[in-house]
């Protein structure tokens, strides 16, 4: 291994420095890790997962099994990194994974002297007994020896994104298909995007000593990119793999933004892209595939086509002594390619027996190699011949190609199997697995260079057809028609060892043997018997050997035995990726109120209700804990007056001619009667007779009414509403739309609130604003509404503004409040206010609950039709046991109630088949001078007086209490009515 | 029964479906909200607990195409009645329930 | 009656924010109102409006506008009118014709301008915004919010409901700010 003297696609001029395992090394711009590792010297490079067997790097590519790695230092470091796509950067720091203490003496190899033991199903069968063993013992053991890259245990810092991207052609693969598509469709006017998993366009292009347009192929790559640089219609996207094909012509791609560098500053390193595309043309091209015999996995066997994308485009010899094995014509261009950079080939080794390979070097057909030897490295090999003799030969290197499997891997995703192609002994994609796409050269199972560019632009002829484009017909570039002849030979037969078919995950021919013996014969049972194909390279290299051993062992021929399903990603994706743009204020928006900054400043502890930040109580000088300030905020409103921010609740405008009769059939209760001026309180069911929300409505005009809803359900609410217009009862002439975000609604409650208002309003008299009324009014000038509603049994009203004046509206009122003892109060307070007047939040209508249940049928009007009408009169509604609404006290030596407590009778055990019914609500009344709560027990509306548990298990609370009314501050209602 | 709020759609990334509004054209379908079978259109007014026991529970479940009921909540807000396809998620009809009800009358 | 005003909260965006080749700027017009025309009254809506403002409703997807007041389509049997025009006059020329609801107060109204205003909106807004041309607006979801996206000269504007508009700035610039890092790459 070392660079050769010219060649590659390398800047020589400039050296990087960087370490792998400690060590430092340099390499050129234009290297990946596993080239720059080769031309150092380095071919041990990695350990494997099951047995650590000592692993180099086999392929070039994102299908690599071995060269796995850990980049980067700190919480950058990234496991698992496939050192044949990581690009080298300044100072770049690699790790080798999963040995102990080092590469070169991993004391957990000792595995694999263990390795009879420790076949297929090994898990299954050894760790079977003691059965507690598993956990404590077998697991920990078996994870710390088996496995891939340490996660760095910290937070991870980098920046990722996600994006949308549109076209009307999507071209995956930038090689000779993919270039000739994206050419002809963007010279037809087309809007292309190209991606391409490789930092430089090309592909195969860039990997061998051929031709193209009278040009080296190299040359005419980076020609045709540089074109579709410069076309507007065209975005080429290198570092991007397509991951996944999805429903309506989406696709998910991975673009490695700053992977490659040793600083992002800021930028994202990697985006998770969202591509709609109207037709996609799939020029994934191939891999090649190994072919399993003994020790064929000692580091310096590679893949033949790996051997010359190190030669060409890297400069790299990835042996001095190359030798070849194959059952293809394709190996022969490795030897060929070899012996042209100076390399001595000691040996061409193909299976078939009727070739004559013109290439010169020693030659033997018919043969195979049936074992390997070397410490940590291939040094020899042990060829038998076609006569049955058997030879050692000496190589550093040896280059397998067992034929080329299409990389089909998307037109699997939305479902589709492959159809099986006898001439080139690999599955090829079905046509129509995936609408609208198409798939051209390599991928198609046309592996000529002339073949890839000629479907590249028939499929691309075809796209600009469908779009209504003009057929352009760019030049037709001349190029090498070889079609490589090839016969089947999947593993050596009739030999001694083990032999790799998945280098990943340490399976061999042998295991597959023991799969069929255990009769776990389909593929997809010998797939979790034997985990062949389930590590990160997915089965890349290793289903194709797999499924030919099976069909052997059963007899059948191997599209009979068919394939796993392929599914997304195409190559590993990181979380981060996939999660981009969802860690902290990603998670969810917020919604803040115009008085959000003025709380802030008064220092409020402020809560998330669903998406919004509401004050929860506004501490004063001296107080420590929450309830201090609570208490004293629910008695400022019950003593003096209170001023609370209410803008979240959901506030809807409906107008029409038929407003009044389209509430009518939404709310439980007459909207239609509701006189102009005035408010009503409103329950809506969902049509299976659940309670949906509350909430009042105003009649601000005769065809105008304004719905508030729960802060949490003003969504839903809309919703539902919308329905009704448009789903159900499309003839009434209604129009709604939200006004939530229009008006900053503020609560003015106690005994003080209307001369606190008088203050500030021309007219807030009892003629005016009687309970329960409503109209326009103004303060300082500015237009607003008045509400005579009370959310917490006290005289009571709520304010409207323009939101812009929110701020200042809130500032004004609690000063003003603050001169009669009153001030400003939050959620917390709020809540107990209402729970100590049985007012309802959704903790109480949790969607189970009925009218009935609330204590409300009283509000079903038997006039008229109502959404959930029916539903709510079904027998098992309006059973009289059903648990109902009650207020509850502690009347025993506990005085405590907990929140979510469950309910039992006094003498009853607290299990689950004696439950009474539950807590919903639960607070520290300083009304009333004890905790008080809210919840429903089974009858509970004629078991006032009655005692019963309040008994919280795993809190360890029980509680004596006694059922009341929920009603617990003025049930008569005299306050509000004030 | 409380929906995740409808002013907010957080999706998750797996699958995707392209939804063609009538009004806004062809939209991912994160801009939309699924409701259920387009049976529910046919609300019994008027009928009987039997009657609104079938229209409230009773759904057929098709291999092949289903008649649904979508809203595009991050659109226009118009509910959609749409033919789709929940074997291949392919979408062959897209129209106004508004429209369609009309129709009907 | 005390004597005292009600000042209005200070703009979200005070200074345009600028970072690399785009620009976030709040850009509120003097209002916002929504008309729904009821059933049967689009000619008699188109008619008054006309008078009032000389220009009729615009198609679904589209802006129609006349000196400094524009009407943009707004959802289903939706529209907005927006500019310096007032709540008392367009009511009176709308007046059992159509619902109209003042928005001024809703909306938070967003521009995004600059070279790299195109990419970044592909990292807020799932809409295909090379297909939306001058003259057209569409309701979609921008960062997870319901908005309503209108291509103008130099960039788009984004309209956003007011309570949301914290969140709305707060990734614009985090994009725009990733996007001008990356391009520096």
């Amino acid at each position: 291994m070392s660079r050769l003297p010219s060649g590659g696609l390398i800047d020589r001029d400039v050296s990087i420095p960087f370490t792998f395992d400690g060590q430092t090394y340099t390499a050129h711009p234009g290297d990946t890790l596993a080239s720059a590792l080769l031309a150092n010297g380095v071919r041990l490079m990695g350990r494997s997962f099951k047995y650590h067997r000592p692993r180099g790097v086999l392929t070039a590519g994102s299908e690599e099994p071995n060269a796995l790695m850990e980049i980067g230092v700190g919480a950058d470091r990234i496991p698992n990194t496939r050192a044949t796509t990581q690009e080298v950067f300044n100072g770049m720091v690699a790790q080798s994974q999963n040995r102990f203490p080092k590469l070169q003496a991993d004391m957990l190899a000792v595995n694999d002297l263990l390795s009879p033991f420790l076949g297929a199903g090994f898990y299954y069968k050894t760790f079977m007994w003691p059965k507690k063993f598993w956990e404590a013992v077998y697991e920990p053991i078996i994870r710390r020896a088996a496995g891939l890259g340490r996660l760095s245990g910290h937070a991870d810092q980098s920046i990722y994104e996600k994006a949308w991207a549109y076209c009307d052609v999507l071209v995956v693969g930038g090689g000779p298909a993919g270039l000739m598509a994206a050419l002809t469709a963007a010279k037809g006017g087309a809007k292309v995007i190209l991606a391409d998993e490789d930092f430089v366009i090309g592909g195969r292009l860039n990997s061998e000593q051929t031709v193209v347009d009278g040009k080296h192929s190299q040359q005419w790559a980076v020609d045709v990119a540089t074109q579709l640089e410069a076309m507007p219609n065209v975005r080429v996207m290198s570092r991007t793999t397509v991951t996944g094909a999805y429903d309506g012509g989406t696709y998910g791609a991975v673009e490695r933004v700053a992977d490659h560098v040793e600083d992002a500053q800021g930028a994202p390193t990697q985006i998770f892209w969202r591509i709609v595309a109207k037709h996609t043309i799939l020029a994934a091209g191939a891999t090649e595939r190994p072919i399993a015999f003994p020790d064929n996995d000692r580091p310096g066997i590679m893949l033949a086509s790996a051997v010359r994308t190190y030669a060409h485009r890297f400069g790299v010899a990835a042996g001095q002594r190359v030798a070849v094995f194959t059952n293809n014509d394709d190996g022969w261009r490795t030897a060929r390619d070899a012996l042209a950079a100076g390399v001595t080939v000691t040996a061409l080794i193909d299976t078939r027996t009727d070739v004559q390979p013109d290439v010169d070097c020693p030659t033997f057909t018919g043969a195979a190699v049936i074992g390997t030897g070397g410490r940590l490295g291939i040094e020899r090999l042990s060829v038998r011949t076609s006569d049955g003799s058997v030879q050692q030969i000496n190589a550093d290197c040896l280059a397998v190609s067992g034929g080329w499997n299409p990389s089909l891997h998307l037109t699997g995703h939305m479902g589709g199997k492959p159809t099986w192609r006898d001439d080139i002994a690999a599955f090829v994609p079905t046509v129509g697995a995936i609408p609208n796409l198409v798939v051209a050269g390599a991928a198609n199972g046309n592996f000529s260079t002339l073949g890839a560019l000629k479907e590249g632009m028939v499929a691309a002829k075809a796209a600009l057809k469908n779009l209504g484009l003009k057929q352009v017909r760019p030049k037709m570039p001349n190029a090498d028609d070889a079609q490589d002849a090839i016969s089947p030979y999947w593993h050596v037969p009739d030999v001694k060892g083990r032999a790799w078919l998945d280098f990943q995950n340490d399976v061999t021919v042998k295991d597959i043997a023991a799969a069929h013996r255990e009769n776990f014969r389909s593929v997809e049972h010998m797939k979790r018997y034997t985990t062949l194909g389930m590590a990160t390279d997915q089965g890349k290299l290793s289903n194709m050997g797999a499924l030919a051993v099976m069909a052997e062992l059963t007899g059948q021929s191997i599209p009979e035995t068919g394939t796993t399903i392929f599914r997304p990603p195409y190559t590993p994706v990181q979380m981060g990726t996939l999660g981009a743009g969802g860690a902290g204020k990603g998670f969810a928006p917020e919604r803040f109120t115009s008085s959000h900054d003025w709380a802030v400043s008064r220092g409020a502890a402020m809560i998330e209700v669903g998406l919004w930040h509401r004050a929860s109580w506004f501490p004063l000088n001296g107080e420590t804990h929450w309830r201090q300030s609570c208490d004293r905020e629910v008695d400022m409103v019950r003593r003096a007056v209170g001023v609370c921010d209410v803008s979240t609740l959901g506030k809807i405008d409906i107008q029409g001619p038929d407003a009044g009769v389209f509430l009518d059939r939404i709310y439980t209760n007459m909207f239609s009667t509701l006189k102009v001026g005035k408010v009503r309180y409103g329950l809506m069911l969902r049509e299976d007779g659940m309670v949906l929300d509350d909430g009042t409505t105003a009649r601000m005009g005769e065809n105008h009414f304004v719905m508030t809803t729960t802060t949490g359900a003003a969504g839903p609410v809309m919703s539902h509403l919308e329905f009704c217009a448009q789903c159900l009862w499309p003839e009434l002439d209604v129009k709604m739309i939200s006004v939530t975000e229009q008006w900053a609604q503020v609560a003015v409650a106690g005994p003080k609130s209307r001369e606190l208002l008088a203050e500030v309003i021309d007219d807030v008299s009892n003629e005016s604003f009687p309970f329960m009324g409503c109209g326009e009014t103004s303060i300082a000038g500015v237009n607003g509404r008045l509400f005579r509603i009370s959310f917490s049994g006290e005289l009571a009203y709520e304010l409207a503004v323009p939101s812009r004046y929110g701020e200042a509206l809130m500032d004004e009122l609690v000063k003003r409040a603050e001169a009669k003892g009153g001030g400003a109060y939050g959620m917390e307070a709020l809540n107990v206010l209402r729970i100590e007047k049985g007012f309802l939040t959704h903790a109480e209508m949790d969607g189970r609950v009925t009218a009935a249940d609330l204590g409300m049928s009283g509000m079903m009007s038997k006039k008229k039709d109502f959404i959930g009408k029916v539903s709510s009169q079904r027998e098992g509604l309006i059973n009289p046991m059903r648990e109902q609404l009650v207020g509850l006290k502690p009347v025993g030596p506990v005085r405590q109630i907990l929140g979510g407590s469950i309910m039992v009778n006094v003498d009853a055990e607290p299990t689950r088949k004696n439950m009474q019914g539950h807590v919903t609500s639960v607070c520290y009344s300083p009304t009333l001078n004890g905790m008080i709560a809210l919840a429903f027990v089974k009858g509970g509306h004629t078991r006032i007086g009655q005692t019963i548990r309040a008994v919280d298990l795993l809190r360890n609370l029980d509680t004596l209490v006694e059922i009341v009314s929920p009603q617990f501050h003025d049930p008569a209602g005299e306050k509000l009515r004030g | 029964m409380m929906r995740a709020p409808a002013l907010v759609q957080i999706c998750i990334e797996n699958g995707n479906m392209r939804i063609e509004c009538p009004h806004c054209g062809d939209r991912d379908h994160r801009e939309f909200e699924y409701l259920g079978s387009a049976k529910l259109l046919e609300r019994p007014n008027g009928g009987d607990a039997a009657a609104y026991h079938d229209y409230v529970y009773l759904r057929k479940n098709p291999t092949g195409e289903n008649t649904e009921l979508w809203q595009h909540v991050m659109g226009c807000s118009a509910w959609l009645h749409i033919v789709r396809n929940v074997t291949t998620h392919e979408i062959t009809e897209v129209k106004l329930a508004r429209d369609l009800k009309e129709v009907a009358r | 009656m005390a004597d005292f005003k009600l000042y209005p909260n200070a703009d979200l965006i005070s200074q345009p924010i600028e970072i690399g080749e785009a620009v976030l700027a709040c850009n509120q017009p003097a209002s916002i109102f929504s008309v729904a025309p009821f059933k049967g009254q689009g000619v008699a809506v188109n008619d008054a409006l006309k008078s009032v403002v000389n220009f009729a409703l615009p198609a679904v997807g589209k802006v129609a506008s006349k000196k400094h007041i524009r009407a943009m389509w707004a959802g289903q049997g939706q529209w907005f009118i927006v500019g310096d025009i007032g709540l008392a006059s367009l009511t009176a020329a709308l007046n059992t014709k159509a619902a109209v609801t003042d928005q001024s107060d809703a909306w938070v109204v967003l521009t995004l301008c600059g070279a790299d205003a195109p990419e970044v909106m592909t990292r807020l807004c799932s809409l295909d915004l090379s297909a939306l041309a001058q003259g057209q607006t569409a309701r979609a979801e921008f960062a997870h919010m319901m908005s309503c996206i209108t291509p103008i000269a130099g960039g788009f504007e984004i309209m956003i409901m007011r309570s949301f508009a914290k969140t709305a700035i707060h990734h614009t610039s985090d994009s725009m700010r990733k996007f001008a890092a990356l391009r520096a790459l």
